[in-house]
């Protein structure tokens, strides 16, 4: 997996990509994986550990907030409380639009689904 | 060589304080006691009263944080296993993420700007639903100051994974996916982490959701940027 992580850091590098090199790793890792070059089995188990302690990951630049104190002490309370409100927003918008999608899919094309479904099932395994 | 020992120790410190913490909440469940509020909470007092360098703590704690590059690109292996899944849901994924990311920035656009506050905290605020290593890039690229946008990528994420699920269950939003895809747009990688709550198919389309903004907003947020101050 840092091999991929470099060499999406390479490709993103070299064509300025405007996507970070992780993510262009992760689908470098994940096109190779849907040609059958990387198994599943190689990784799964690493990759499920890996994100199971995610928020491990998150601890050191979240304590870098140490060095931005002085952002709390101005009088900021106002746009941190509206940057949260907006995230709520965000956050409500668009898990209520993707049910309502996820709803209007089933009842629009019912038979479509059941056909996809298969159809991709098989190809899981 | 002291550096490096001082690295692992600053290694095993974070370590020491996430495992107890991971128990604590696995026992609670309280979203205010989630491992990284709780580990960063006691790890900033420890720092602050023990008198340790942000700087001496980071030659540990760039470590754990490189870790972030490689564990974005293990996701592939979960989207792999959940392909059918992502592939039933397509449309839902990037209609709710686009919808999620255009509301997000206008929204706090307009907050900032009702406010008052100057340009260039206003763009420094746009992307704030990015990822965290992208935003950076955003932010320096349309010109805005990247240590705020980091600071307010943070406070998205950690309202959206503390508040968030409260008010979809409010909302009465009840399809796990749909919690998955909410969080991921609006709290990036933390929304991810906290979808695990809801199953392995809401944490596969939370980290597309996420994936999905972050290209969004590499692609709209100068086209925003030029809209709003030409």
């Amino acid at each position: 997996m840092y091999g991929f992580y470099w060499i999406g850091n390479l490709i993103q590098s070299v064509l300025h990509l405007p996507l970070t090199g992780s993510i262009v790793g992760m689908l470098v890792l994940f096109i190779t994986i849907q040609l059958g070059w990387v198994k599943m089995s190689w990784g799964e188990e690493g990759s499920t550990w890996l994100q199971s302690h995610l928020q491990l990951l998150f601890i050191p630049p979240t304590v870098g907030i140490i060095n931005h104190f002085d952002f709390f002490r101005a009088n900021t309370l106002l746009l941190v409380l509206g940057l949260i409100v907006s995230t709520l927003i965000t956050c409500l918008v668009s898990a209520k639009l993707s049910e309502w999608l996820m709803s209007w899919r089933l009842s629009h094309s019912g038979k479509k689904e059941a056909i996809t479904c298969q159809h991709s099932s098989s190809e899981l395994e | 060589m002291s550096a490096f020992i001082l690295g692992i120790g600053m290694i095993a410190l974070t370590i020491a304080v996430y495992i107890p913490a991971t128990r604590l909440y696995k026992r609670l469940k309280w979203p205010i006691l989630m491992p990284v509020l709780t580990t960063t909470a006691i790890l900033i007092l420890i720092l602050v009263i023990s008198g340790i360098k942000l700087d001496t703590y980071m030659l540990g704690g760039k470590w754990i944080q490189e870790l972030l590059g490689p564990a974005v690109v293990s996701l592939a292996f979960p989207l792999s296993r959940h392909l059918h899944v992502l592939k039933q849901n397509i449309i839902p994924i990037i209609g709710g993420t686009i919808g999620g990311s255009i509301t997000g920035v206008s929204t706090g656009a307009l907050i900032a700007i009702l406010l008052g506050y100057p340009q260039e905290m206003v763009i420094a605020l746009l992307p704030k639903s990015v990822t965290t290593p992208v935003a950076i890039q955003l932010a320096n690229q349309v010109g805005g100051n990247a240590s705020f946008t980091s600071l307010f990528v943070m406070i998205a994420g950690f309202s959206g994974i503390l508040l968030g699920p409260m008010l979809l269950k409010w909302a009465k939003v009840r399809s796990k996916n749909a919690y998955g895809i909410g969080l991921g747009s609006a709290s990036h990688a933390l929304g991810m982490a906290r979808s695990f709550e809801y199953g392995e198919n809401a944490v596969a389309l939370s980290s597309v959701s996420m994936i999905v903004s972050a290209i969004a907003g590499s692609i709209m947020l100068p086209l925003w940027v030029w809209m709003i101050y030409g």
